[in-house]
This record gives C-alpha cells, sequence and structure tokens, in this order.
C-alpha cells in the first residue's frame, strides 16, 4: 500500500513537471490530460513517472506537436490489460526513428503501431519489432516509411519477429546502398519476397510435407515419397495420384481449408498407405470397361480400408466424415457408387438400395478373404453387370473417385501393351499421371510477371561479380626462378549476388542432424567444470581436502578450493574457401555439379558450425588471371547463417580459372584477424590450380604451396578437400600428405566435411 | 556403518522385482555369474535393462551397488576419496570399491556418459587380475569372489566420436536387449500399469508404430517404461489422448510435425 502511494505521490510530482513543460502548448495540455485520466483507470500508477518522461522526450526531440499527439492518442486508447512499458518503449522507439529518420516516420511509427498491437501479443514480439525499426532508421532511414507499410500486410501471417528477421535480411543483402535498399523494402526483390512470404499459406501440401511423411512412415512403416501435383485447370478436381512408386498429392483440396485440409491429406495419407501395404497385385485391365474398372477399384478401396482398420480402428474417425452420401442421393451410377463407398465402411450407415445391399452383402460374405485382392475383382465384375443391366448411365469422362481423400486408383491397374483398350480409360490415365515436376525452376519463372526485371537483376549481379574493388595485392613465388615476385597478384572483392532460388531445404534438417550428433560429444555445446578455482559454484571436494590436510601439516597454499561450470572452449574460427572455377559447373553422371555439393556442404557446415558456437565463415574464389583474382565473401564470421547467405549461396556460379595461391593468402589474413584458439583454413576444390597467363602447371602449384606453408608457420591448419574423381597428385604436394583429403563421390562430402569439423573439435 | 554385513544389508534386493524373461538372456547371465564374467547390458533406454539387472541380483542373491554415471564423474566418486574428521584423514570407499571389497554386483549405468579416463579404473579389475589398485590409499584390493561387474550402456547415444574405448568394450559379455515383441510386452506393460491387456495391446501398438520414426525425426521410439507410464495414467482416470500426449508425444520430440504425427498414430490405433 505504502509503495502504492509513494508512486502515486511520485507521478503526481512528474505531471506537474509535465504540465509546466507544456504551458503554452493547450491542446497538448488538453491531450496530455486526456491521456493520463485514461491510463490511470489502468490500474499501473507506478508506471505513469515513466510515462511522464517519455511524453517529455518525445516533446523534447522537437518532431513537431503530430507526433506527440499521435503518441498521446494511442495513449488514451491504451488497452487497459496491456503494460504501460509496452507503451513507454513505443514511445521512446518513435523518438529514435524521429531523430535519424524524420518526423514524418515516427508519426507513421505511432499510426502503424496502433493499428497492429493487438497482432503483437507480447512485449517480446513488440520489442523485436520496434528493435529492427530503430536499425532500419539508423541504417537506412529513407526506407522506414516502405518497411512501416508492410508491417501490417506481414503480421496478418507471421510474427514480430519474423518482421525482424526481414529487416535484418533486407539491411545485409542491400550492402549498404540505398538504391537496394529500397527495392528490397518495396518487395521489389526476390529474396525481399520470399521472406516476406514466411507463414503464408496457400499451398497446403508444402505445409503439411514434413508432417505427413512422419505419419505415412510411423503408421505403415513405409517411406514415402511425396510429390506434388499441380491443380489442374479441368472441372474434375484433383485427386492423389500413386504412380511409379510416387505418392502425387494435389497441391490443394479445393473446398478444404485449415483444419480441414489438414484432415483431408490425413485421410488421403493413411488411405495410400493402406494401398502400399495391402494391394498387393495389379490388376490387369484387359478388357474391362471404364464403369467396371472404376468399381473394382472402389471395392478394393474399401478392401485395404477395411484391412487396415483391422488394425488400426482410429482410422475410422479419419475417413468417416468423408463419407457424406445418403440414401436419398441421386440413383446415378455415380451416385450408386458413392454410397456404396459408404455402406462398406460405416457399419452405421442404412440404404434401402438393392444394390448397395447387394454390394455390401457380397462384400461381408468374402470376410474369410479379405486379404486376397481377387475378392475386388469379383465382387466388383458381379456388380458391374447389375449396373448395366439397371441401364444406368457412367460418364467415365466427369467420374472421379469419391470421397475426396481417395486416390485414383490407377496403380492398381496394369494397362499392359492393350493397343485395342478403351479410349475413356487411357483418357483417365493419362489425365491423372500428369504430374508437374517440382522445384523446376523454368516452370517456376513463367508465371512471374516481374521476369524481364528478374534478368536485368541477374546481369547486375553478374556485372558486380565481374569488376569488384581490388582490394590486395600480394606476392607470387616464381619456383623456377626461386625468387618471391612482389605484389604479383590482385585480389577482386565483389558483393556476393544474391539469387532468390529457393535453397535445399533438406540442408537444414542434416545440419540439425549433425549438431545433435556432435553435441553427444563432450566437447561441444556442453559446459567443461573447472576444478581447483579461487571461487565458484560449489565446493571442490578433493581440493579442499587436500587444501586442510597441507593447513594440518603447517604448510600454507592458495585457497583454491571452488569448482564451477564454465562454457566449454570456443576455440575454433573456420574459413571455408570454394573453388568457384569454370571446372565446378561440370556435371557427373547423376547431374550434380561440384559447385552444388560445395553449396550444400558449405550451408550445412556453416550451420552447424554456428549451432556449435564456433565462428565460420564462407568465402569463395576464381581467377582470370593474376590481376584479376576474384574474392567474394559468402559469409562473413559475424555473420549468422541465415535466408541472406543461403541466398548469396545460392547465388554463386563458376567461372574462369583456380589461382589458388593468392586467394590463400586472402584468406590466411582474414583468419589472422580472427582471436581463436585454432584457426582452420579448409579448401573445397576439384582441380590443380591453373590460370590462364600460366603455361607451366608446376608453378602455382609450387607457389601454393609455398602459400599454404608461411599460412600454417602462422599458426593456421589448412585442410583441402579434392572433390571429384580425379587423383589429385598435387594436392600432396601443395597442402602435404595427411592435409590433403580425397572425396571421390561427390555426394559424400557434406559428410566428410562435417567429420573432419568433429576430430578438429575433439 | 563399518559393520560389512549391515553395510551390504542396504544394497540387497528383498522381493522379487518383476521380469519378464524375452529369450535366454536369464540363463546367459547366469552362466556369466558362475564365472565371475564382466558383463555390458546393450539396448535401448527403456527397455528393462535395470529392471532385468534387479532381477540378476535378486535371483542370486547377492546385493546390487548402482551407480549412475554422468560426465562430471572421476574416478574418485568410483574408488573412494581421503576425508577429514576431528582425528585427521580417514578414507572413505567409493561405490565400487564397497562392492570389491564385501561382494556385490556393480551396476555402472550408462557408462559412456562417464569419461574415458574414469572407466579405465575398472580394468585391473575386469581381466582375470580381479584386482582394484586405490593409488591414493597404496592399496592394492583383491575383489571379494561374489564381486561382479555389469555395465548398460543405450548404442542409440553412440557415435563415431563417443563410444566405448576397444580396450574396454572387448572385457565384457554383451547381452543385447531389444524391445519385446507385442505380446510379452503387452504382458509387461499391463502387469507393470496395472491395466487390461486389451488397453496393454493399444499402447504396445502406438509405441510399434512410433518406433518406425527412430532415425526419422525421432532419436528413439516410445520405450516400454513410457507405455508403463501411459497405462498409470490411464489407471487414475486419465484419458487415453491425453495420457499418451503426456507420457509419450511431448516427452519423445519438440518437433510440431513429428508431434503431429505421432498424434496421428494415437488416433489412428485408438
Amino acid at each position: 500500500m505504502a509503495v502504492a502511494q509513494i508512486s502515486s505521490l511520485d507521478s503526481f510530482r512528474s505531471g506537474r513537471r509535465l504540465a509546466a513543460l507544456l504551458r503554452g502548448h493547450d491542446d497538448l495540455g488538453a491531450a496530455v490530460q486526456a491521456a493520463r485520466t485514461a491510463l490511470h483507470r489502468t490500474d499501473q500508477l507506478d508506471h505513469l513517472a515513466a510515462w511522464d518522461e517519455a511524453v517529455h522526450e518525445l516533446f523534447a526531440a522537437n518532431l513537431g506537436q503530430a507526433v506527440v499527439l499521435g503518441f498521446l492518442h494511442l495513449s488514451e486508447q491504451w488497452p487497459a490489460h496491456r503494460s504501460i512499458d509496452d507503451l513507454i518503449a513505443i514511445g521512446r522507439a518513435a523518438r529514435d526513428v524521429g531523430r535519424n529518420a524524420g518526423s514524418r516516420a515516427a508519426h507513421a511509427l505511432l499510426t502503424e503501431m496502433s493499428k497492429v498491437l493487438p497482432q503483437l501479443a507480447s512485449a517480446g514480439e513488440l520489442s523485436a519489432v520496434l528493435v529492427a525499426l530503430g536499425q532500419l532508421a539508423d541504417v537506412g532511414p529513407e526506407s522506414v516509411g516502405l518497411a512501416l507499410g508492410r508491417l501490417g500486410p506481414l503480421l496478418a501471417h507471421a510474427g514480430g519477429e519474423d518482421f525482424s528477421a526481414w529487416v535484418s535480411a533486407g539491411l545485409r543483402a542491400s550492402g549498404g546502398r540505398a538504391s537496394r535498399r529500397r527495392a528490397y523494402f518495396a518487395l521489389d526483390d526476390p529474396l525481399s519476397a520470399r521472406l516476406f512470404a514466411v507463414g503464408r499459406t496457400g499451398d497446403d501440401f508444402a505445409r503439411l510435407e514434413k508432417r505427413l511423411a512422419a505419419t505415412m512412415l510411423a503408421l505403415w512403416n513405409r517411406k514415402p515419397r511425396f510429390r506434388k501435383l499441380a491443380i489442374a485447370p479441368t472441372p474434375v478436381p484433383r485427386r492423389t495420384s500413386l504412380a511409379a512408386g510416387l505418392i502425387g498429392l494435389p497441391e490443394t483440396f479445393p473446398g478444404f481449408e485449415g483444419e480441414a485440409a489438414d484432415a483431408v491429406y490425413l485421410a488421403a495419407v493413411a488411405h495410400a498407405g493402406a494401398h502400399l501395404v495391402h494391394s498387393t497385385v495389379r490388376f490387369p485391365v484387359g478388357r474391362l470397361k471404364a464403369l467396371q474398372i472404376a468399381l473394382v477399384s472402389l471395392i478394393e478401396d474399401a478392401r485395404v480400408e477395411t484391412l487396415a482398420l483391422r488394425e488400426m480402428p482410429g482410422m475410422r474417425r479419419l475417413w468417416l466424415p468423408f463419407h457424406s452420401a445418403t440414401p436419398s442421393g441421386q440413383a446415378t451410377a455415380a451416385g450408386l457408387m458413392t454410397r456404396l463407398a459408404r455402406a462398406l465402411i460405416d457399419p452405421d450407415y442404412q440404404d434401402p438400395d438393392a444394390w448397395v445391399t447387394k454390394g455390401r452383402q457380397l462384400f461381408a460374405d468374402a470376410a474369410g478373404r479379405w486379404t486376397d485382392p481377387a475378392i475386388s475383382r469379383e465382387i466388383g465384375g458381379l456388380l458391374g453387370n447389375d449396373i448395366g443391366q439397371m441401364r444406368l448411365q457412367f460418364n467415365a469422362k466427369s467420374y472421379v473417385v469419391e470421397p475426396a481423400y481417395r486416390d485414383d486408383n490407377l496403380a492398381l491397374w496394369d494397362f499392359g501393351e492393350q493397343p485395342d483398350s478403351p479410349t475413356e480409360t487411357i483418357e483417365l490415365a493419362v489425365d491423372s499421371v500428369r504430374i508437374e515436376r517440382r522445384d523446376d525452376p523454368s516452370s517456376q519463372s513463367t508465371d512471374d510477371n516481374a521476369k524481364p526485371h528478374e534478368t536485368l537483376r541477374a546481369k547486375a549481379g553478374a556485372v558486380t561479380l565481374l569488376d569488384g574493388f581490388p582490394v590486395a595485392t600480394y606476392p607470387e613465388w616464381d619456383y623456377a626462378a626461386r625468387t618471391e615476385r612482389a605484389d604479383w597478384t590482385t585480389i577482386l572483392e565483389a558483393d556476393a549476388a544474391t539469387s532468390a532460388q529457393p535453397f535445399d531445404a533438406s540442408t537444414d534438417a542434416e545440419a540439425m542432424r549433425w549438431i545433435t550428433e556432435l553435441t553427444r560429444d563432450a566437447s561441444i555445446g556442453r559446459r567443461v567444470r573447472q576444478k581447483g578455482q579461487r571461487d565458484g559454484d560449489a565446493l571442490d571436494i578433493d581440493a579442499a581436502i587436500a587444501l586442510t590436510i597441507e593447513r594440518r601439516t603447517g604448510s600454507i597454499s592458495e585457497p583454491r578450493v571452488y569448482q564451477r561450470d564454465a562454457p566449454g572452449p570456443r576455440d575454433l574460427a573456420i574459413l571455408l574457401l570454394l573453388d568457384l572455377s569454370q571446372s565446378t559447373a561440370d556435371r557427373d553422371r547423376r547431374g550434380r555439379t561440384v559447385l552444388d555439393v560445395e553449396r550444400k556442404a558449405a550451408a550445412i557446415m556453416a550451420s552447424a558450425v554456428d549451432a556449435a558456437n564456433d565462428a565460420i565463415a564462407v568465402h569463395g574464389f576464381s581467377s582470370d588471371g593474376r590481376e584479376r583474382v576474384r574474392y567474394v565473401r559468402i559469409k562473413d564470421f559475424e555473420e549468422p547463417m541465415d535466408a541472406v547467405v543461403r541466398a548469396r549461396l545460392a547465388g554463386l556460379g563458376s567461372s574462369h580459372s583456380t589461382r589458388l595461391g593468392a586467394a590463400l593468402r586472402h584468406a590466411g589474413g582474414y583468419l589472422a584477424g580472427r582471436r581463436a584458439f585454432r584457426k582452420v583454413l579448409l579448401v573445397l576444390t576439384d582441380g590443380e590450380p591453373s590460370d590462364v597467363d600460366v603455361p607451366d602447371p608446376q608453378y602455382l602449384v609450387e607457389d601454393a604451396r609455398r602459400a599454404a606453408q608461411q599460412l600454417r608457420r602462422r599458426g593456421t591448419d589448412i585442410f583441402a578437400f579434392g572433390i571429384g574423381e580425379d587423383r589429385f597428385p598435387q594436392l600432396d604436394r601443395i597442402f602435404g600428405e595427411r592435409y590433403a583429403l580425397r572425396v571421390p563421390r561427390i555426394e559424400v562430402l557434406p559428410q566428410r566435411v562435417m567429420q573432419l569439423y568433429a576430430e578438429l573439435k575433439k | 556403518m563399518s559393520n560389512p554385513a549391515l553395510l551390504l544389508d542396504q544394497y540387497r534386493i528383498r522381493e522379487e522385482p518383476y521380469y519378464r524373461s524375452l529369450k535366454d538372456e536369464v540363463e546367459l547371465f547366469g552362466a556369466a555369474y558362475a564365472s565371475r564374467m564382466p558383463v555390458m547390458l546393450k539396448g535401448p533406454t527403456g527397455c528393462g535393462k535395470t529392471r532385468f539387472i534387479e532381477y540378476m541380483a535378486w535371483r542370486l542373491g547377492r546385493p546390487l551397488i548402482t551407480v549412475a554415471c554422468h560426465e562430471d564423474m572421476t574416478a574418485a566418486d568410483l574408488v573412494g576419496r581421503w576425508l577429514l574428521d576431528a582425528e585427521g584423514t580417514v578414507w572413505s570407499d567409493g561405490p565400487l570399491t564397497t562392492a570389491v571389497r564385501l561382494g556385490a554386483i556393480c551396476y555402472l549405468d550408462e557408462v559412456v556418459e562417464a569419461r574415458q579416463d574414469t572407466t579405465v579404473v575398472i580394468h585391473p579389475l575386469t581381466d582375470d587380475r580381479r584386482v582394484l589398485p586405490l593409488e591414493k590409499r597404496g592399496e592394492l584390493i583383491h575383489a571379494h569372489s561374489d564381486f561382479q561387474l555389469v555395465i548398460s550402456y543405450n548404442p542409440g547415444y553412440q557415435s563415431a566420436i563417443k563410444d566405448l574405448k576397444e580396450s574396454t568394450k572387448q572385457r565384457f559379455a554383451a547381452l543385447d536387449f531389444g524391445y519385446p515383441d507385442r505380446p510379452a510386452e503387452t504382458e509387461v506393460v499391463s502387469r507393470e500399469a496395472g491395466i487390461e491387456p486389451d488397453l496393454a495391446d493399444l499402447l504396445v501398438k502406438i509405441a510399434q508404430h512410433s518406433r518406425n520414426l527412430k532415425g526419422q525425426g525421432l532419436d528413439e521410439g516410445a520405450s516400454t517404461r513410457m507405455l508403463v507410464n501411459a497405462g498409470r495414467l490411464i489407471g487414475c482416470g486419465i484419458s487415453l489422448e491425453k495420457a499418451c500426449e503426456t507420457t509419450i508425444v511431448v516427452p519423445l520430440t519438440d518437433d510440431a510435425d513429428t508431434r503431429n504425427a505421432l498424434r496421428d498414430v494415437i488416433s489412428a490405433c485408438a
């Protein structure tokens, strides 16, 4: 109680001070009174003094009356349940942003905040947004307005942290240039657009894929391979398709959204799994009519579901909601079939129709033989004849398997080499086997109306890569003349171009797997117990006893009797140097390039090393004569491994030659600037050093060898991976036998690199 | 506790622990004990390794001294150290030394967790010397004729980096434990959790499906121990879904997709 009185007294005093300050600004004074009265009601009196202070600061920042009024207005509307601290934080942010970006930006911030406040429910999210805006105002004041305009739309589908990530990526990706920054924050930049779209749904398949894969594996012990099927512009809705060992799932099931979408995908995957496990033979199509094919498929669906339900009865809850047929439905062939489908799986369903009843009876009679796929053929055939006699129409072109979770059943059929098979069947087949390839870059850009822009940007990227600024010159060792030629090579550094192409998502999972594996080792991420310390959080029993014994025997020694936990050694600084020469674009038999695996290895290693709290940088090089040794910094030591770095990795290209020595010296310079117990330079290359202006192959080898030796003498460990099937006879010469590692099968490169890291951490 | 008989008494297992034998492991262990051969129990967590050794100790009538190994464990924590009293220094035996002196079964649980230099102290005990040198005390203990050393480790935690030293590994006879087959596991869960066999069978089914995810989102599937926990909650009137959520889904993983997959399994099986 006493505290409340004191704080209320405080707020009374500060209120008087504020009133005195605002004397002469009558409208402001009135607004302050109104806001104060409103805040009084929130019952957070002890915060009022700080609020007065914030108003005072905002006023003193000289941003104009509109800004102060904006804040007062926000204060007046402040929701009672929210801490006034958040309000004060907004006021301070407005002041800081205003200082750097002008009063219009500050005013815009206050207006936007009042709109998005409900979406930023936690103080953490709010402060993430405010801090990001503060940084932006500091570095790129011209873009604050643009970013503020995007805040609302982004928060509609993502959180404050995502906004913060989007902003900080923009600041780094635009390399300090206002024009690029403006393009980024106007969303006129593919990387920006991609980051901005985080959390936005629309592609249910992509959202659910990982979960469905895990569910499939858990339920059926089959590791599924999914394919996304694009929605075809036909009136017939897409169904799941099990063609060719793949489970094709539509990117959305039209009409199913949110939880209903989850349910239909789940039901579809459970049904597909039932087929994979229980549909063991394929039926020959022979001379069967489309109707018979559809009916046999329907019985087979019911058969595999029934078998699945014997083991996992809960699946009925998954499937039943989609069976909505009722006895009052149309007596068309398709209508009767949906009723039969329901009758076979829903024991409580009543249907007076004779044909449905017959189907049910036939199926029930076959209970002893449910494990035999032949019954589907038999029962389906019988029921098909009946439909024929009932003279019901069946339109194969408009027929679609119902309910929606069931697959098109084409995988059940062996179409063989039947020249005279019914045309409808083939049409049916062709339509559903039309699987669109995912991750196909060409198909992606076709619907991108910003295409001309895209190519322009790519060109611009190429130009910056070509140019670059000369940043250093290095000597080169002429082994024939046994002399060092001073300032012989020139390093050109350029910004790493980014590419909006999505980066292989599997790298994250793989990196995580490595991290879990590595952290099980004592050395990574664990804390080290230091014994015999002067102070600490627990007694070191052994040291205490030893000390007491020494005391009793009369000798005096230091009282180091504590132990404490300390973070494990953060002792590695790794620079990963990628060879970007033309030959890294060569494809192996399976169509992968060395650059692809370098990229992947770099991504995995950078994520893993980052997570293990070591410092890692990723740089790349290529050369076009001694005056143009190009060097790109894809990730610096301080940068986090994030979307920007991934976009840069994706944007790497192969060109020109490999002047290794100069690149080694330059990379060594970056490592020399680090403070670390162990510095490691890791070179990934697919060939021996070469360059256009050097006819003698041995010359660059000897130079690189000398560069490596010099670095080693200065305490940097150098390892090199020779990627590809070459024997790399010179690699040993350059790096030393124990430090030159060969990776003939390029796909294992990430694994090898991580193994080396694990070794280094020991 | 200077009286050895009294000291040992506290480690004695008085009542028969429930253990359902799976194969011939009881017979094998009995034979190994007969020649005091060191034994290593391998198997995933929660499959019954500790229960087995308790059962065997009871069956053989030997006291059981269990040490849970951890990364900060030093050799002194195992063999003992000098302590002080009013008179001066006194030696206090560690659990391993007690077992060696008095003839108990010493069980080092999750031995890979201990640092490799710590595990080396067991070497002289595990070959035909059967001695334990107490360096700090200048004493060499010849193991009591009833002493036996048993260690456990979970191959799931094993990686290229963290493993037993070859020189340690080769001293042990090894019994491989896995999860029991469905009827046996059902029996164990039903009996341990005190629930109907049908319900136990359902839990086992869920666990078997979850084990499909091993290495694909889960490090291990649901263990028998988890099922017993789930069964006990159900026995207290908690619904199956909630019990499984609490004892299986949430403990196993933090990954949202994998959790959902587990929930899908539970709802599909129930």
